[in-house]
């Protein structure tokens, strides 16, 4: 394999704790306790094409390893070769000077990434379009909206296409559809370019954009490898701390139309998850969230909160059942995973705390089989054609 | 103390902008007429009740004034004229960093935060592990903030705001930063402070939450109040405005997107997306009919019994369908092809549609392209595919 374009190697970063003037004094060291870890020995080769995905919680040192990638802060241990020019979009926002106008701060910014100057104004007008701010980009920034400036931000920081691009939590801004529009320019940057790295909280789409996944935690590589091989085990992570089994899913069965168990389903057949489920106490009303999730790239396909029809199920001790009925189930062939999570009613669509989830991240059988004609995508749509003469 | 919270009178922010580049024009005596100085009105005489204990959301589109009015009735900005009212204590989220130090600690800034905002000392000594708890910082709470990540900044700023019992609380959306366990409790913490009587205004684009939150809803336009009133009313009323607005927006976003491609002597020389009236469409409203019509012209040469091959790909790769119509039926010269798909049910994304027509090699004889939206804000999850569900319960 060629030469990786960044070498990261036993990485480690300390952040002394200054709590007395005193300490000003001592020796810092995180066995002493006045000391932080935020990174522990991190090694990380990205080659040529790769685009790679930094995940976990907050505070499992994801910034702090793009910071120290992008040379903005100095590891204190361990050695960081990159080649080629890095361009990290770590905080957009930062560095806008409100009193002058949208297109000033453009230029500005664009000559700070190093856009030769007559390149720039055609790249102004490029950014403007893509900003969707033409209209007012000679006003300055303290009369734009938040949102603009968001917008703003983003083309600029978007607008070249460095060897080695840096990204932290900005894989889309703005209302949903410049949302849209700003992810498809990462992905065409990252795709495009000689290696991406992307630390995000949004899982989804950090797990479709990457070809590879490095999984985080208190300062150390927890997991490494392609997204599907991490997936499952880092979702059962963070779904870990939530249940409280205080109303247990017995089982979760899926029948057909005739109410026999099955193990595979049809494209566009009728099939319903039948929940079977135990409360110890008298509990409230619960609510269900019913989710099919994709086998290779966890991607929530259907996904469904009772709430949102107004269904609860009924309050009380001892054994109930619930069944969820798609009656023409839309996806298209292939492997998929349920999941089904019980939660008290009152708690909203976001509920904290789970009674019980069925899902392959608490060890469930969960695993079906979709079967359908040939290769259709992800669902399964009907459709009707007709031709007539004009 | 009165029962009213916040009242405003003819409140107005105007922001003149000189144009510099047009004074010097004209000091060199040219340019003469066009105007140096223009006027930017942001708020344009908004009178404004809010009572104690009111949950008040503020709708509207980008740009009509919301952020302005939320920085006014803070005390940040002030207004250029009429008359601002504020009874009880002020805090105000509109920035995620609001006020930190980045040289201090986050257990420093707890207390420099707080007593920003007015919490007493002993105040603070009883709530400071509680808000420091709440933001889940853990040993970094020791360490400076400019050592923290976006996310774990927002957190502690969030802690530190909803923790001072505060009269009235004025946040900005922009919450959605840290991960999803964080973005749960701040949302559970929304709800409290809503229950115990706090007045609050809350701006967001997310109407669902909008209308779950709060008790009373303004509209602003144009820094103009709209409309006010009932929550579902007013948001009803300001979704369809902004369906047509975005409809608008969509338009202009994707000309020049749709296009055609000609190919061994057949064409398919458009494709749109129309709705249930057969008008094109760019943005269609989740259960509302989509039909696409593709234009064809088959010329002699082209060969008997073309298949018809429609992919719908969403705005980030995936292929979401791929639906193959075998020798479609398609006269020589010119005709039109519908493609019914029933109501939309389709995730709230872009989508681009490909339809090609193709021999039994696999050969493509000309293909086209259209591309739509799909929005909705009857769900509280996005899924990829929204398909309405029977749920049933055996009781206990």
């Amino acid at each position: 394999m060629s030469d990786p374009v960044i070498a990261a190697r036993d990485v480690r970063k300390v952040y002394p704790v200054f709590r007395t003037p005193v300490d000003l004094a001592r020796r810092h060291a995180p066995e002493r306790g006045n000391a932080v870890v935020a990174l522990d020995g991190v090694s990380l080769d990205v080659h040529e094409g790769e685009v790679v995905g930094i995940v976990g919680r907050n505070g499992a040192g994801k910034s702090t390893l793009l910071r120290i990638l992008a040379g903005i802060s100095p590891p204190t241990d361990g050695v960081v070769l990159t080649n080629g020019t890095v361009h990290a979009l770590l905080d957009i926002g930062a560095g806008y000077n409100v009193f002058l106008t949208g297109r000033r701060n453009a230029q500005q910014r664009l000559a700070l990434l190093g856009v030769p100057r007559r390149e720039i104004p055609d790249l102004v007008d490029e950014v403007a379009a893509f900003a969707e701010l033409e209209d007012v980009l000679d006003h300055p920034l303290r009369t734009y909206s938040t949102g603009m400036r968001m917008r703003l931000a983003f083309a600029v920081a978007t607008a070249r296409r460095p060897d080695v691009l840096l990204i932290d939590e900005v894989l889309a801004v703005g209302d949903e559809f410049f949302a849209d529009k700003s992810f498809l320019r990462i992905q065409e940057l990252a795709s495009s370019g000689r290696a991406t790295v992307v630390a995000s909280h949004d899982r989804a789409q950090t797990f479709r954009l990457c070809s590879r996944i490095v999984w985080l935690e208190d300062g150390r590589v927890r997991a490494e490898g392609r997204p599907e091989e991490v997936l499952h085990t880092y979702v059962a992570h963070l779904h870990a701390f939530e249940v409280t089994g205080r109303v247990r899913v017995l089982e979760v069965e899926l029948v057909d139309a005739d109410g026999q168990p099955v193990t595979e389903v049809r494209s566009g057949g009728t099939v319903s998850m039948r929940v079977r489920y135990e409360a110890a106490r008298d509990e409230p009303p619960i609510a269900v969230i019913a989710e099919w999730h994709h086998a290779q790239t966890g991607e929530a396909v259907l996904s469904a909160w009772s709430g949102d029809n107004a269904f609860v199920a009924p309050a009380g001790v001892g054994r109930g059942s619930i069944e969820i009925e798609y009656p023409s189930l839309p996806l298209g062939a292939g492997e998929y995973d349920f999941i089904v999570t019980l939660a008290d009613a009152a708690q909203g669509a976001f509920p904290l705390e789970l009674y019980d989830m069925w899902g392959p991240y608490t060890g469930r059988p969960t695993r079906v089989r979709v079967v359908g004609d040939g290769d259709g995508g992800l669902l399964a749509l009907p459709a009707t054609w007709s031709v007539r003469a004009a | 103390m009165s029962s009213t919270a916040l009242h405003a009178q003819g409140l107005t922010k105007e922001y003149r902008v000189v144009d510099v580049v047009r004074l010097l024009e004209r000091l060199r005596g040219r340019g003469r007429g066009s105007p140096v100085r223009t006027r930017i009105r942001a708020l344009d005489g908004i009178d404004l009740r809010i009572e104690r204990g009111e949950v008040v959301g503020l709708v509207g589109s980008n740009g009509a004034g919301k952020s302005t009015l939320l920085r006014v009735l803070a005390g940040l900005s002030s207004p250029t004229d009429g008359a601002l009212e504020v009874n009880g204590r002020v805090t105000a989220i509109l920035e995620i960093t609001t006020g930190l130090v980045p040289e201090h600690t986050g257990r420093d800034n707890v207390r420099y935060v707080g007593r920003l905002y007015g919490m007493s000392a002993r105040e603070l000594a009883e709530k400071q592990e509680a808000i420091l708890d709440f933001s889940g910082l853990g040993a970094f709470a020791d360490l400076p903030v400019r050592a923290y990540s976006a996310g774990m900044k927002a957190r502690l700023a969030f802690s530190i705001v909803t923790s001072v019992d505060p009269d009235i609380l004025l946040i900005d959306e922009a919450l959605s930063v840290g991960d999803a366990g964080f973005a749960l409790q701040s949302r559970q913490r929304m709800h409290e402070l809503c229950a115990h009587g706090a007045t609050v205004v809350v701006v967001s684009h997310n109407l669902a939450a909008i209308r779950e939150l709060c008790n009373r809803v303004l509209w602003l336009e144009a820094g103009r109040v709209a409309r006010d009133g009932d929550p579902a009313e007013v948001t009803e009323a300001y979704r369809a405005v902004a369906h047509e607005r975005a409809q608008e927006e969509l338009r202009r976003r994707f000309a020049g997107r749709d296009r055609a491609a000609a190919a061994h002597g057949s064409v398919v020389r458009a494709l749109r997306a129309v709705d249930a009236g057969g008008i094109p469409s760019h943005l269609f409203r989740l259960e509302e009919p989509l039909v696409l019509e593709a234009d064809l012209e088959l010329s002699e040469r082209a060969p008997e019994g073309l298949d018809g091959v429609l992919e719908l790909v969403r705005f980030d790769g995936v292929r979401v369908a791929r639906l193959v119509e075998p020798r479609l039926a398609a006269p020589g010269g010119r005709s039109t092809l519908r493609i019914d798909l029933g109501p939309v049910r389709l995730g709230r994304f872009t989508y681009e549609a490909r339809l090609a027509l193709v021999d039994g090699g696999g050969r493509e004889h000309g293909s086209a392209r259209a591309v739509f939206a799909v929005e909705d804000h009857a769900h509280s999850y996005n899924a990829s595919y929204y398909q309405p569900l029977v749920w049933r319960a055996e009781g206990t």
